[in-house]
């Protein structure tokens, strides 16, 4: 007798038993597919760590190399560091500046004390290119001498023990701490003849209206007197005297203790045909200073060299 | 459809030897008229093999009614296995002499030869002769030898072929026919041809290209099996019919019907 119910049930079991094959081969297949992904993801995080690990080993010399031309410029954070050993001091300080090692360590303190004094001050990085622009076209020499106002540091002027001789590089390493420190340096004589300026500037032409509205803008808003002196100088360069005597004014008014800005206003008096005022305010400054710049101006200006 | 029409297209599929169930094929038609033209030739022995369900006893049997009426021809569908037995059969329907007593070979054989030849050799078809004994199978052959009896044996791949083939006993065959499993486009004529002679043409119709490739495929187109499989097959559309009709609401043979025909005739092993 024909059982139907039981034959359906049979034949439901034979298509399952047809369909294993297609199962088992779905599951191998799926179960590669899942090993390769995890394999290749496992070889992605080993690769991954392995970098890791390199960069981890790697990563000290990166620091000492960070950390090399930061100390080229500034002595100080070289100086800073009492813990380090004499060996690694040699290898961060450059060969020029192994005096500064030996410096006392109330030296390096009165220097720090004299950094925390000073807020922010621009770049004279930005001044010395402008400056050998100009100079470049007169096809003359400036020696410019920025003394620190700090006495302490004065000290060290008499001493000779702490003089740096620099070539500024421009381009190089515009960072805000050196902003902040370069004013501070003792002694920058600029050498603007062209072969230096080729080697270690890059030019930037900019129209001189626009440095000295850019330069305002800031003085307005930090009233740096270095900011100022670079707007009168501007100002003495474009001939416009009078403008250069206000900012001159300006600058000796909010520091008396600069003798470039003593120098600029001098000139601008002698430019204006007020010779006398010029001699008189000269006097007075170099009384108080003892500037041999400034005489050596008042000595042009009362033989007739400076006009 | 009427349940009657499931019902007489499974009675179609009965697996019996009638010679009037005899489905004319191009391929079977040309054989037995090889057949025929063999008989014809003064031959001692035919024979007839192949697998189980090949058609071999249809053969025989349809040979034996169309010569029934022209020359002496006997049948044997099945084997007699006594030896006494079978030459005593053999005396009777060849020469209606009747032996109550033994009767051994050496007493046949004198009988086959003091027989005087009539106008025609009688006939004898063994079938399932692969049943018979080596020593008979010999004995037959010696009978074969006298040229006054002709043996046409049908006999399975088996063994007992190989016995055939031997050598002295090869060169007594002078024909040999093998018949084979039908190809699926006969199987389509032999299955369209059987319902179609029974009246069931809308059943007959039912059956497309795909479903004769896969009773093929079942059946390896062996007439036997495949009668078997269409008889389940119209046994399960009774029962639908009956019980479920949206089951079989398609205008082709279901697959599924046909696997589980194929589950229950032992053709599909679940």
């Amino acid at each position: 007798m024909l059982n139907v119910h039981d034959l359906e049930i049979r034949h439901k079991k034979y298509k399952l038993k047809l369909l294993i094959p297609y199962f088992v081969i779905s599951a191998v297949l799926m179960v590669m597919l899942v090993s390769m992904i995890f394999f290749l993801s496992y070889n992605f995080e080993y690769k991954i760590a392995l970098e890791n690990e390199k960069q981890l080993q790697n990563q000290p010399t990166v620091m000492q190399e960070v950390v090399k031309p930061i100390a080229k410029n500034e002595n100080i954070t070289v100086v800073k560091d009492e813990n380090l050993t004499s060996l690694e001091e040699v290898q961060l300080q450059p060969a020029a500046t192994k005096e500064n090692i030996q410096t006392s360590p109330m030296q390096t303190e009165e220097k720090i004390e004299e950094q925390e004094k000073v807020i922010l001050s621009p770049s004279l990085n930005f001044i010395n290119n402008i400056k050998s622009q100009a100079a470049k076209k007169e096809n003359s020499v400036i020696h410019e001498e920025i003394k620190k106002p700090a006495p302490q540091m004065r000290k060290k002027e008499d001493t000779s023990a702490f003089k740096i001789e620099e070539v500024k590089q421009t381009a190089v390493q515009p960072q805000k701490n050196q902003e902040e420190i370069i004013p501070l340096k003792v002694e920058e004589v600029l050498t603007t003849t062209p072969k230096i300026e080729n080697k270690n500037s890059i030019k930037i032409e900019r129209k001189n209206d626009d440095d000295i509205r850019d330069v305002l803008n800031r003085f307005n808003i930090n009233h740096n007197p270095a900011l100022s002196l670079f707007v009168a100088k501007k100002y003495y360069q474009m001939d416009e005297y009078e403008q250069a005597y206000n900012y001159a004014l300006i600058t000796n008014g909010i520091n008396n203790n600069i003798e470039e800005s003593w120098i600029i206003f001098s000139k601008s008096l002698v430019k204006m045909n007020k010779k006398d005022e010029a001699v008189e305010m000269l006097k007075k400054y170099i009384a108080h200073s003892h500037s041999s710049q400034a005489k050596q101006l008042l000595e042009e200006i009362q033989t007739g060299k400076f006009k | 459809m009427k349940p009657s029409v499931y019902k007489n297209s499974r009675d179609v599929f009965l697996d019996v030897v009638n010679v009037n169930d005899y489905i004319q094929l191009e391929r079977i038609s040309n054989i037995y008229q090889s057949f025929k033209d063999s008989i014809e030739k003064p031959f001692k022995m035919i024979l007839l093999y192949g697998k189980p369900g090949t058609g071999k006893s249809m053969f025989l049997s349809k040979l034996y009614h169309s010569l029934q009426y022209s020359q002496k021809i006997c049948l044997y569908k099945t084997p007699i296995l006594d030896e006494s037995e079978f030459f005593k059969t053999l005396a009777q329907d060849l020469y209606n002499l009747k032996y109550n007593n033994e009767l051994n070979f050496t007493q046949f054989m004198k009988v086959v030869e003091n027989r005087e030849l009539g106008t025609a050799i009688p006939l004898i078809l063994l079938d399932e002769a692969q049943l018979y004994s080596i020593a008979m199978m010999e004995k037959i052959r010696l009978l074969s030898d006298t040229r006054k009896v002709k043996f046409i044996i049908a006999l399975h791949k088996t063994e007992k072929e190989d016995i055939v083939a031997k050598e002295h006993f090869k060169s007594r065959i002078w024909e040999s026919i093998q018949l084979e499993n039908a190809p699926a486009s006969e199987l389509r004529i032999y299955i369209q041809k059987k319902l179609m002679r029974a009246n069931c043409i809308d059943t007959a119709d039912m059956f497309t290209k795909k479903s004769i490739n896969l009773i093929h495929k079942l059946t390896d187109g062996n007439y036997r099996n495949t009668n078997k499989l269409l008889y389940t097959l119209f046994d399960i559309y009774m029962y639908y019919k009956d019980s479920n009709p949206s089951k079989i609401k398609g205008s082709e043979i279901s697959t599924k019907i046909i696997e589980m025909s194929a589950i229950h005739t032992g053709l599909i092993n679940a």
